[in-house]
């Protein structure tokens, strides 16, 4: 396979790879946009609770891809690169709104743009050796469309110093900054994030929409009205076949830990 | 989906700078189905990428500008369905604001329910003389949920938003107009030339200029004013170092009409 966005699936995980090895799985208007399309062919999959997206080769994603970038710049240019942003701004929108659990394997250099796609998704574990990091100002650019997400993941102190210094920090780092959540072994990071991913996909698959799409919904509301919100979801949810389901379930469990 | 099955649901041509794209299932008054929305997305995508497209016109084909949902689509959709277009849906009402450039609706014999939204979600709308309009979903057991109940109120005010949501009454283009829904109300015959008109006016001034200025406008209705003030001055910025700023300034000096190129 030479496709440059693998899809494959393990049990009910669809792994994605980055595959521009040569390229550090720099993102370029057309990786964009198969990216986007097998989350889209993921997502009308009912076979696929979880996704995971991993880079092939030493790097997860280097970021936007510069070659394209200054192929396309001209001074005074007001569309320099804009179709690859806005691909880029389509999947900064779409995964917090994907209805799966998206886990990011990041293997190696997930820095600038790489970075942000690592943030935008979910859940992220990471092995020893990765690095993570805004380079950006040191190229006379700016971090530009990743720097909401990480404000709102990290802190102001904590995203401002790495966007301002530019310094690439490793995974025991990126754990403390609350930015990743697990660090494994370099061999063990794909299967980590697979197994993860099977078990998040035990769950009843409504339960994990409602919760993500609610969490993603709360962080934009004043606070009575989050909990408001909170409090219809939880009615509706009780309401649901999953939700009935899983509480039978556990009540039959409890009722089995006690011998009635 | 692959959107090249979907290119007839909904047509696009660019004629200069004004593009059309036209809601095409006639036979079914141009209902929305999912496949519709996502062809709409795409099809703003591609006006979003293009230099040389500086104002959309939306209308539709046959006896309806668009009725609203597909109710026989809507009567077949698993849940997965639901779920894809629970979220492809409010990205694809919301392309015509997010369109960088000006959107006009061309709304003519019906504009129903999601419709109407679409209507609603563009910058200016020209309606024939007795188009019939509704947000009628409260009467079909849901609500509008294609940007309806944030948009009219911004447009017509809470109590009347509320009245035509409330009891799904249908009301006329000259009922809309009086309220503050709509730019113009013109007879059948003369709609086309009228929003041609309103293009060619919209083409007619600095296209980046437009793109800055419908930001800074949308500002005004999703920021505080503070913010919103700063970010018009951030855009106004953006518009001084383009080739048609200098342009501008060069035409005034030799007294001459300035010829934008939309950089």
């Amino acid at each position: 396979m030479s496709e440059i966005v693998q899809l494959r699936r393990e049990g009910r995980v669809a792994v994605i790879t980055l595959n521009r090895p040569e390229a550090r799985n720099a993102l370029n208007a057309e990786l964009l946009r198969e990216l986007l399309q097998s989350f889209e062919a993921v997502e009308i999959d009912d076979g696929i609770g979880a996704v995971v997206l991993t880079g092939n080769g030493p790097a997860f994603c280097a970021g936007a891809d510069l070659k394209e970038t200054s192929r396309t710049i001209e001074v005074g240019d007001f569309w320099t690169g804009y179709s690859r942003t806005n691909q880029s701004l389509h999947l900064h929108q779409m995964l917090p709104k994907f209805p799966k659990p998206v886990i990011a394997a990041v293997n190696g250099f997930a820095v600038a743009g790489g970075c942000g796609v690592a943030m935008s998704c979910d859940l992220v574990v990471a092995g020893s050796s990765a690095k993570f990091g805004y380079p950006e100002v040191k190229r006379g650019l700016v971090a530009a469309m990743v720097m909401v997400r990480l404000e709102r993941l990290v802190g102001q102190r904590v995203a401002l110093e790495l966007l301002l210094s530019g310094r690439l920090i490793d995974s025991t780092e990126a754990l403390s900054a609350g930015m990743i959540n697990r660090v494994v072994s370099d061999d063990e990071t794909l299967p980590t994030a697979i197994e993860l991913g099977e078990e998040l996909s035990s769950r009843p698959a409504s339960a994990l929409r409602f919760t993500k799409e609610l969490f993603r919904q709360v962080q934009d509301m004043s606070y009575d009205l989050a909990l408001e919100h909170a409090r219809d979801v939880n009615q509706m949810i009780h309401r649901a076949g999953d939700a009935g389901k899983g509480v039978s379930a556990f009540l039959d469990s409890v009722k089995g830990a006690k011998g009635e | 989906m692959s959107s090249s099955d979907n290119e007839d649901l909904v047509l696009f041509s660019v004629d200069g700078p004004v593009a059309t794209v036209t809601l095409n299932r006639p036979d079914m008054l141009n209902a929305v189905s999912t496949p519709v929305l996502r062809r709409l997305f795409d099809v703003f995508d591609q006006v979003n990428d293009s230099e040389g497209i500086w104002c959309v016109i939306l209308k539709g084909n046959g006896r309806a500008f668009c009725t609203g949902a597909d109710q026989k689509e809507r009567a077949t959709m698993t849940e997965d369905d639901i779920r894809y277009r629970r979220r492809v849906g409010p990205q694809s009402f919301a392309a015509m604001r997010n369109c960088r450039r000006p959107v006009i609706a061309q709304v003519h014999g019906y504009a129903l329910g999601g419709g109407l939204e679409l209507a609603l979600g563009c910058d200016l709308i020209v309606a024939a003389e007795g188009t019939i309009m509704g947000l009628i979903e409260t009467s079909k057991g849901s609500i509008p949920a294609g940007g309806g109940t944030q948009i009219l109120p911004r447009l017509v005010g809470l109590q009347r938003a509320k009245e035509i949501i409330f009891t799904s009454m249908k009301f006329t283009a000259e009922d809309a107009l009086r309220w503050g829904m709509l730019n113009y109300v013109v007879p059948l015959g003369e709609l086309d030339a009228r929003v041609a008109e309103l293009a060619s006016a919209i083409v007619s001034v600095a296209p980046i200029s437009n793109i800055q200025a419908k930001k800074a406008i949308n500002c005004s209705t999703d920021m505080d004013i503070a913010s919103g003030v700063q970010m018009e001055t951030a855009l106004y910025e953006r518009t001084l170092t383009t080739n048609d700023r200098r342009e501008a300034l060069a035409a005034a000096r030799d007294k001459r009409k300035p010829q934008f190129k939309g950089n």
